[in-house]
C-alpha cells in the first residue's frame, strides 16, 4: 500500500555542520539509490534516498527548508512515517572496476554499495569533495574500509583543493573502468555526464527533482523533452538518457515553473 | 472501429489522459500522446502561479487513492507555453489537446477562458475540485446556479468547444448538467473525485494527507462514474467524457454503454502503467468484436431505454 508506515528514531545524529543522519527502526527492503517518502506528521512529506540499508535505516541530510529543519529536531523515540522505496536505484550489474564521483551529501545513496557490509564485490574508486574538511560527512567511514578514495575540498581544507569532478578525467585515464556513478549538485553531475559521454564510459546520476505523489502519477518530477519520470524511470539515469534533456539546465518548484540552475 | 468524436474533435480512440495525471508539462503529455491515448488533458490552469498542497498529498485506500494536491499551477503564462510546446514535442503523433483550467471567482474563470482560447482543442471548466474549499469555499459544481453562472461567463469568453467537469458529490447530478448545457456547455466530463475522504494514521494519530481530506479515484468509484453518466446521458443531448476507476477495455465499454462517447483514464496508470492506454484500447476491441459492435458510437448510451 502506497500509505505511510509509522516507525520510530533511533537516532539523529550530527555529522557536520547542517548535516545529520537520521537513523530509523526499520529494516527497509530497498535497492542502492532507492528512495523512500518521509512523513514528519503535521510538517509535510519529502523523498530521500537511504545512505544506509540495513537492520535499521539511514538517512544522511542538510538542512535546506522548513521540512529539513524539522528534521533537525528530531529525537530518539520520535515517530516519522515512510512509504516505499519507489524508484530504481543504481544498475552495477556486470560492472568490475567502479569509479564514484560525489559531492557533498550527494555520496549518501552511494554509500549502501561501498560500505564494508555491502555484499557488492568490486573494485570501486572514490572521488569525494565538498565545501571543507568538515562536510566530508563519510570520509570516517571510508577511510576504515579498503576503498580508494580520494577527498577534495572548494576550499583546500582537507584533500586536492579542486572539485571532485575535477579529477575523473585524471583517474579514468590511470586505468580501465567499467562504469562511473554519480550524486551531487547538479552541475557537477553535468561535467561528470559529458566526461563519460565523451570517453563512452557507461555513466549513472542519481537526479533530484520536486516530487509529489512520488508514485508517477502527478507529473510533478518528469523530465522534459523525454517524459521520463524521475520517480519511477529513475531518479537514476544512464548518461544516454539525460543527453539533450533539461539535466543540467533546469528543474521544476513546486507550482510546476521553471528554475534554472 | 474505435474512433469517436468528443464535442466535434476527432479522437483515434475513446481513451482520454485525465486531468491532474501527468500533465503539467508538455513532455510529459506528448509521451502518454505517444502511448496512445486518444487525447490528452494538461493539469488544470489558474491564473497565476500556486504551489497547491504541501505532501503528503496521496494516499491509497482500499480500492483506489485519496489525493488533495491542491491545484498547483505555473500560471496562465507558463501554461500557455506548454501548450505551445506541446504542439511541438508531439510532432507527428499529435493528438487533440484538452486544457483544464480553475479560477477562484467567476472572473477569474472568464480571464482564464479568454486567454486560452483557441490555444487548446478544447477547454475543460474545473468547476468540482473537491480540496481547495477551504480556501475556494463551495465547488462551483456545488449547484445549479453557481455552476451555471460559470459557464454562461466562460462561454462568452472563448470560441473553443468547452467541456464542463462535474462532481459527483451532490444529490442530484443531473440536474446541473442540464444548468450546464442550458448556459453553453457543449459537453460534460463527469466525475471529478469522489467523497472527499479521510485516512487517519493511528499511531501518529493524525490525518495522513496534509490537507486532511482528499477526493477518491480508482476502481472503487467507477460505479458512481458509471451511475453519474447514466444520469447526465438522461437529462442531457451534450456528449459526456467518463473519467472514474476506468482500468479495462470492460471497464470503458461500461461507461459507454452508460451514455460516455469517451473515458477518461488517471489513476489506472497507478495499476497498469502508461502502457494502459494500448491495452484499454486492444480490450475494446476484443470485446467489441465479440458482443457484435461495428462503432463506438453503436454502443454509446445502449444501456438506456
Amino acid at each position: 500500500m502506497d500509505k505511510p508506515e509509522v516507525v520510530r528514531v533511533l537516532d539523529n545524529q550530527q555529522k557536520g555542520e547542517g548535516i545529520k543522519t537520521l537513523v530509523l527502526d526499520k529494516a527497509i527492503d530497498a535497492r542502492a539509490g532507492q528512495f523512500i517518502m518521509l512523513w514528519l506528521p503535521g510538517i509535510g512529506e519529502k523523498p530521500f534516498t537511504l545512505s544506509r540499508i540495513g537492520r535499521t535505516s539511514e538517512i544522511t541530510y542538510d538542512v535546506k527548508g522548513r521540512f529539513t529543519k524539522a528534521m533537525f529536531s528530531l529525537k530518539k523515540g520520535d515517530a516519522v512515517g515512510i512509504r516505499g522505496p519507489y524508484g530504481n536505484g543504481w544498475d552495477t550489474r556486470g560492472a568490475k572496476r567502479v569509479c564514484v564521483v560525489a559531492g557533498g551529501i550527494g555520496l549518501a545513496p552511494i554509500m549502501p554499495l561501498i560500505e564494508p557490509e555491502s555484499s557488492e564485490r568490486r573494485e570501486f574508486t572514490v572521488i569525494y569533495g565538498a565545501r571543507s574538511a568538515e562536510l566530508l560527512v563519510f570520509r570516517k567511514a571510508l577511510e576504515k574500509s579498503r576503498i580508494r578514495c580520494i577527498f577534495t575540498t572548494d576550499d583546500g581544507s582537507f584533500g586536492r583543493h579542486c572539485f571532485a569532478c575535477d579529477l575523473l578525467e585524471d583517474v579514468l585515464s590511470e586505468g580501465r573502468y567499467d562504469l562511473v556513478l554519480t550524486c551531487g549538485p547538479e552541475l557537477m553531475m553535468k561535467k561528470v555526464v559529458d566526461i563519460c559521454l565523451e570517453r563512452g564510459i557507461p555513466c549513472q546520476a542519481s537526479l533530484e527533482r520536486y516530487m509529489k505523489c512520488g508514485i508517477g502519477l502527478c507529473g510533478s518530477c518528469v523530465m522534459d523533452p523525454t517524459g521520463m519520470r524521475v520517480c519511477r524511470e529513475g531518479p537514476v539515469f544512464t548518461a544516454q538518457q539525460l543527453q539533450n534533456t533539461e539535466f543540467g539546465r533546469y528543474s521544476r518548484v513546486k507550482s510546476g515553473a521553471k528554475r534554472h540552475f | 472501429m474505435l474512433s469517436t468524436k468528443l464535442c466535434g474533435v476527432e479522437l483515434d480512440n475513446p481513451t482520454v489522459l485525465a486531468s491532474g495525471i501527468l500533465g503539467v508539462t508538455a513532455a510529459s503529455l506528448a509521451r502518454i500522446a505517444r502511448a496512445g491515448a486518444g487525447a490528452v488533458t494538461k493539469k488544470s490552469i489558474g491564473l497565476s502561479p500556486r504551489d497547491g498542497h504541501d505532501g503528503p498529498v496521496i494516499v491509497e485506500v482500499e480500492g483506489g487513492y485519496l489525493n488533495a494536491v491542491g491545484l498547483p499551477t505555473a500560471g496562465v503564462e507558463e501554461a500557455l507555453e506548454e501548450l505551445r510546446a506541446y504542439r511541438k514535442a508531439s510532432g507527428k503523433t499529435v493528438k487533440p489537446i484538452i486544457a483544464s483550467f480553475y479560477g477562484r471567482t467567476v472572473s477569474e474563470y472568464v480571464e482564464v477562458a479568454r486567454r486560452l482560447d483557441g490555444m487548446a482543442d478544447l477547454l475543460e471548466a474545473n468547476i468540482s475540485c473537491p480540496n481547495v474549499e477551504h480556501e475556494f469555499g463551495h465547488p462551483f459544481a456545488s449547484n445549479c446556479e453557481d455552476a451555471a453562472a460559470v459557464v454562461r461567463a466562460v462561454r462568452k469568453a472563448t470560441k473553443t468547444p468547452l467541456l464542463v467537469k462535474l462532481s459527483p458529490n451532490v444529490p442530484d447530478i443531473g440536474s446541473i448538467a442540464r444548468a450546464v448545457e442550458k448556459a453553453g456547455a457543449n459537453g460534460i466530463t463527469a466525475i471529478n473525485t469522489v467523497g472527499p475522504g479521510m485516512v487517519i494514521d493511528l499511531k501518529a494519530r493524525k490525518p495522513v494527507l496534509a490537507n486532511r481530506c482528499g477526493g477518491m479515484s480508482g476502481p472503487a468509484i467507477k460505479p458512481i462514474m458509471v451511475r453519474c453518466v447514466y444520469d447526465i446521458y438522461e437529462a442531457v443531448r451534450i456528449p459526456v467524457l467518463g473519467v472514474g476507476g476506468v482500468l479495462t477495455g470492460e471497464d470503458a465499454a461500461e461507461a459507454i454503454m452508460a451514455g460516455a462517447c469517451a473515458v477518461g483514464i488517471g489513476t489506472g496508470i497507478k495499476y497498469r502503467g502508461i502502457a494502459i492506454f494500448k491495452l484499454i484500447q486492444n480490450e475494446l476491441r476484443q470485446f467489441m468484436k465479440k458482443e457484435g459492435f461495428k462503432s463506438l458510437e453503436e454502443m454509446v448510451g445502449v444501456a438506456h431505454g
